[in-house]
């Protein structure tokens, strides 16, 4: 599946900072001690990882769906396109 | 990897379950009187739950303040719901907690004259609240509970209570818990004198992009036969996405410095229910408003931060829990502040401690042996309108004071006896999930499922028999599913024991909502449009019963205690049902 995070591996320094530092456990190691994103599935998004890795190795994007919400203004069909203009504040 | 069959058994004093602000600070305390003070959290802490990548606002009472006029508000904006001496310790309590924060070197906002710099929190026009780095809060907190010797010890999934007499609900007493180690599977045994539920909030895994705040201490609480208390009242949320696919993560801080919500027409639409607070209207008014915008043809509905003090920019920035996260500054937006942005909030299970486990001042749950801190405890400081700020120092105060309470009633007692058969069964409960057969669902879509149930949020702010009654047969029908559930590893363990307690809780959630049959502040039913005084204004609280069945009961509320007393019995439509049906005069609802 598409994953919210990512790791370079030819940057990662195995140091483990992303396994300490990830709330829902989505890292593991590879034998050489490398992290790799074992369950892509559960990552919330919260950039606690991209933050803590000292080399730069790991990257959340935020455009990756998130299947368990649904905007309700798909729900009820309603256009956001473009923003109104705003009337000045009364 | 292999998962590890070993058995490790620790004791403890005082153990604490969960790594947030309540239990951090329910470490801190306890360890300055007590020693073997043991602090477990299922992730890492600092890195683990809704503290950390909370909005970092904390209601901020000062020297210079007159409490008296913070109480009078916060117990009027309650509804008088509220334990009022609670309310009078929350602020003295943190008063102290701003002061340790500051003697720490916690990075809270200042103005250019090195003060802390205070607003308004949300629904308030005394209650103010200050701004900081929650992250780097908890890295401080967690380097100065080892500094005073707590054992933490990370990655240990609490699956049950142990009790003194090996029954759900106990007659006994709790004497500690059981679990496992999320990476190896090891299990574990903790045997302990106190023990304090600090597991933080309910809400469904997808919701929040906080996915581990699952009701555990909650669940387990109240298998264990601790009294829940006010469920109904756990509906909540905020105004959460911009663009339907971006985290917003400051409602609160941002509409103190200005930010407007406005329809499709530019209209600021707060201003027809609350004239004076306009957005700063308590969450329920704003996001039952945005319903109405939106169900009648005038969405989207738009944040407008054009308008805010300069000030709100500098301090994103300051107080960013991470680089990335803050979608603001993420450079990916159109520019914030030249363009209104499309927002919308979730409203569903959040119950962020106005719904909880009962304690009393000191925090003791109706279970001898047992107590609960912060978002997993009902807020009794605040009846049922938490302002910004305030589950936050909920936490701090009730981990201060659960921390002391805890730590010298261990101190005089003895470490209580457990009957080895009931442990085994429980730890062989924990782990039987690994062995069975595969089943009709995977955890993954049990959580797929019970995130549907908050789908709408037109649908979830307006309560009916109808609703909550599929609600309840969806949550108790996952909470089946997870019984013929197989576990495929110990990550997908943890998830299973967490789609349990959420599963749980939902159910008592709406059972809880079910049972009351009339509409008060947040909580809106369209089959009860009416608060009714008379028959609601109490603690309402669930315990279970020998067979399992939740026992509903409605506690008097001993105002004949307290100093300040309601005018008088309401009985008429509620603030949320008026708006609904456009009879809502913001001069009768303050």
């Amino acid at each position: 599946m598409t994953s919210a995070v990512s790791i370079q591996t030819e940057l990662c320094n195995g140091c483990g900072a992303c396994l300490q530092s990830c709330p829902t456990d989505v890292f593991d190691r590879r034998p050489d001690g490398t992290a790799y994103v074992r369950y892509p599935q559960d990552c919330h998004v919260c950039f606690l990882c991209q933050d803590d890795c000292p080399v730069g190795a790991i990257k959340v994007d935020y455009k990756i769906k998130n299947n368990r919400v649904q905007s309700i203004y798909d729900i009820l069909n309603i256009p956001i396109d473009g923003p109104p203009e705003p009337k000045e504040p009364s | 990897m292999s998962i590890s069959r070993d058995i490790a058994t620790i004791e403890a004093n005082v153990l604490i379950i969960g790594g947030g602000f309540g239990g951090i600070w329910t470490a801190l305390r306890a360890s300055e009187i007590a020693d073997k003070v043991v602090l477990v959290d299922k992730a890492f802490v600092s890195r683990s739950g809704a503290s950390t990548m909370s909005g970092g606002v904390t209601n901020a009472p000062m020297d210079e303040d007159d409490l008296q006029t913070w109480v009078d508000e916060i117990v009027v904006r309650g509804s008088y719901m509220c334990n009022q001496d609670w309310t009078w310790q929350l602020l003295k309590l943190q008063r102290e907690r701003i002061r340790d924060f500051e003697r720490w070197g916690v990075p809270i906002v200042r103005d250019a004259d090195g003060r802390i710099k205070r607003f308004l929190s949300r629904g308030m026009v005394t209650v103010r609240c200050l701004q900081y780095n929650p992250k780097k809060a908890m890295e401080i907190l967690r380097a100065r509970a080892l500094a005073q010797g707590v054992r933490i010890l990370d990655r240990l999934f609490i699956t049950d209570l142990l009790t003194t007499d090996g029954r759900y609900p106990t007659r006994g007493a709790v004497a500690g818990a059981v679990g496992f180690n999320t990476r190896s599977g090891e299990r574990v045994v903790v045997r302990s004198r106190t023990t304090v539920i600090a597991t933080g909030m309910t809400s469904m895994k997808g919701t929040h992009r906080v996915d581990n705040t699952t009701g555990d201490g909650m669940a387990m609480g109240y298998r264990a036969g601790g009294r829940l208390c006010d469920l109904e009242f756990g509906f909540g949320g905020t105004f959460t996405h911009l663009m339907k696919d971006y985290s917003f993560t400051n409602y609160n801080v941002s509409v103190a410095h200005g930010a407007r919500l406005i329809n499709r027409h530019g209209e600021r639409f707060m201003e027809q229910y609350d004239p004076v607070r306009f957005e700063r209207s308590e969450l329920a008014r704003v996001v039952a408003a945005f319903t109405k915008e939106i169900v009648e043809g005038r969405g989207p509905v738009y944040v407008d931060l054009r308008h805010v003090d300069p000030s709100y920019w500098d301090n994103l920035h300051a107080v960013s829990v991470s680089k990335g996260r803050n979608i603001l500054l993420a450079g990916i937006l159109p520019d914030p502040r030249a363009h209104p942005l499309p927002i919308e909030p979730t409203w569903g299970l959040w119950n962020g401690s106005r719904s909880g486990l009962k304690i009393d001042i000191d925090c003791h749950t109706t279970v001898p042996g047992l107590f609960a801190v912060g978002s997993a405890a009902k807020n009794d400081a605040t009846g049922t309108h938490a302002s910004a700020g305030m589950p936050t120092a909920y936490c701090y105060t009730t981990g201060y004071r659960a921390g002391e309470t805890a730590a010298r009633e261990a101190l005089e007692s003895d470490l209580p006896l457990v009957e080895q058969p009931a442990v085994e069964m429980l730890l062989q409960g924990a782990m039987a999930p690994l062995d069975r057969p595969a089943g009709a669902l995977t955890v993954d879509q049990i959580h797929d499922r019970l995130a549907t149930l908050e789908a709408s949020v037109v649908d979830s702010v307006r309560l009916s028999a109808g609703r909550l009654e599929l609600f309840a047969s969806v949550a108790a029908e996952m909470r089946a599913a997870v019984d013929k559930t197989k576990a495929l590893d110990v990550h997908d363990l943890v998830k299973l024991h967490e789609a349990r307690n959420l599963a749980e809780c939902a159910l008592l959630v709406y059972q809880s909502s079910l049972d009351r049959t009339e509409s008060r502040e947040q909580f809106y039913r369209e089959d009860y449009p009416n608060t009714d005084d008379d028959a609601w204004f109490c603690w309402h609280g669930v315990t279970r019963g020998e067979r399992g069945e939740p026992i509903f009961d409605r506690e008097r509320i001993p105002l004949e205690n307290f100093a300040m007393q309601p005018p008088h019995p309401y009985k008429g439509r509620s603030p949320i049902a008026a708006m609904m049906d456009g009879t809502f005069d913001p001069a009768h609802f303050t």
